[in-house]
């Protein structure tokens, strides 16, 4: 692969992946309610529950149907949620690891 | 999590020798023996445990505002009783077997089909009457039902979980988990599948205020959220007890009407709490010493329960 195409390509993945994390955390705050926080303010490793965005259990509600809706994601169990559900960041990584491992 | 457990524990009425000096009444003498072990103590609790008296009287004083001091003390003792009787029964289940249990459900059909629409079923109970009762008969239903709760170890409800018909149909949710369980309760109201949980226990949840006879007390909003956003059904389930080892279980379904799509969500939210606070109303009104929450329900306090 010539190595400008090569360079072009992981740009791109790197724009796509950017995007993914935007988008998430549009979608969050839009469709979770939460006041007073813009995509721009949230960091990709902040916490989502308890500190950080301040989301709570009944948030989770809405985040398990959300990833269900938009991204065809069903996150079995609390253990399994654990970890995806700790920030922006880390629920990015999961989205894209359920996306190349089907 | 201590805090959560002593601000809802009501005080240990007896503990593992007391259960174990009943356990063995059940088992080498029967039931009505029993209730007769449980007419000689509960006296006992009434005049030497002011922390008892103390623990149901804020629900007695709300229930029956026009008693005397002699009449809240007769009605404590009558109270006791009825809860004795109760908690006799539950452990007869694990004791003397399930089939000394007679339940009566006039409206189990309607409860099958509503479950059999596989569209989610949020089932609300309460810690009122044999609640366990409700919960072991749900294995009828013959569709996965999650229950949401803490399951201690010496409570004699539990035989309700091991006795309990299709039990490989249950699944126990610990309100304790990563988010109070709300993943796994998420995923199976959406899957069509039952999901059982307290009216009267927030776990530490989000609550909010409702007039519950004449003061205002905060209930979890859990429930009607989880049924809202996930457009299932919700089913207020409440036992009544009929006589020795004997239950009706009351059934109400308290969704499937338009006037709730019309409202914004937080309205809904109030409304499916206000609906639910008025069946158990109803009930206490017809069944006034069934209400087991032994702790004062209506403090602020509870409020800050984390």
């Amino acid at each position: 692969m010539p190595a400008r195409f090569r360079e072009t390509l992981y740009s791109l993945k790197e724009v796509a992946s950017l995007s993914l994390e935007h988008e998430l955390k549009t979608m969050v705050i839009r469709e979770l309610k939460v006041d007073d926080v813009t995509p721009d303010d949230l960091k990709d490793d902040d916490p989502l529950f308890g500190e950080g965005l301040g989301l709570d259990s009944l948030d989770a509600v809405e985040l398990v149907l959300l990833l269900q809706k938009h991204y065809q994601i069903e996150i079995k169990d609390m253990e399994e949620a654990r970890k995806p559900f700790s920030s922006i960041g880390a629920l990015a990584e999961y989205i894209r690891s359920r996306r190349d491992n089907p | 999590m201590a805090e959560t457990d002593r601000k809802h524990r009501s005080p240990d009425y007896g503990g593992r020798l007391g259960y174990g000096i009943f356990h063995w009444c059940l088992r080498l003498l029967g039931v009505v023996p029993a209730y007769a072990l449980l007419a000689m103590v509960v006296p006992y609790y009434v005049v030497f445990r002011p922390d008892a008296r103390r623990s149901v009287a804020p629900y007695l004083k709300l229930r029956f505002p026009d008693l005397t001091r002699l009449g809240m003390l007769l009605k404590t003792v009558k109270y006791f009783y009825a809860f004795g009787q109760v908690l006799i029964d539950q452990a007869a289940m694990g004791v003397l077997g399930p089939e000394r249990f007679k339940v009566d459900f006039p409206k189990a059909k309607e409860l099958h089909a509503l479950a059999h629409k596989r569209k989610g079923l949020v089932l609300l109970t309460t810690h009122a009457g044999n609640w366990q009762t409700a919960m072991a008969n749900m294995g009828d239903l013959q569709v996965p039902v999650h229950f949401q709760l803490r399951l201690e170890a010496h409570t004699a409800g539990r035989h309700f979980f091991d006795l309990g018909s299709n039990r490989e149909m249950f699944r126990i949710v610990s309100p304790d988990g990563f988010l109070g369980g709300m993943v796994e309760l998420t995923n199976a109201v959406k899957s069509g599948e039952c999901v059982s949980v307290m009216g009267d226990r927030s776990w530490g949840g989000k609550t909010g205020p409702a007039v519950f006879l004449g003061q205002v007390a905060e209930f979890p909003i859990m429930p009607y959220h989880l049924t809202l956003h996930t457009d299932s059904e919700l089913v207020v389930l409440l036992t009544a007890r009929t006589g020795k080892c004997a239950y009706r279980i009351e059934y109400t379904r308290i969704t499937g009407d338009c006037n709730l799509d019309d409202m914004p969500r937080n309205h809904a939210i109030q409304e499916l709490m206000h609906r639910y606070v008025a069946c158990l109303e109803d009930y206490l009104a017809r069944h006034p010493l069934m209400w087991f929450n032994c702790f004062d329900f209506w403090s602020p306090d509870k409020q800050d329960t984390p």
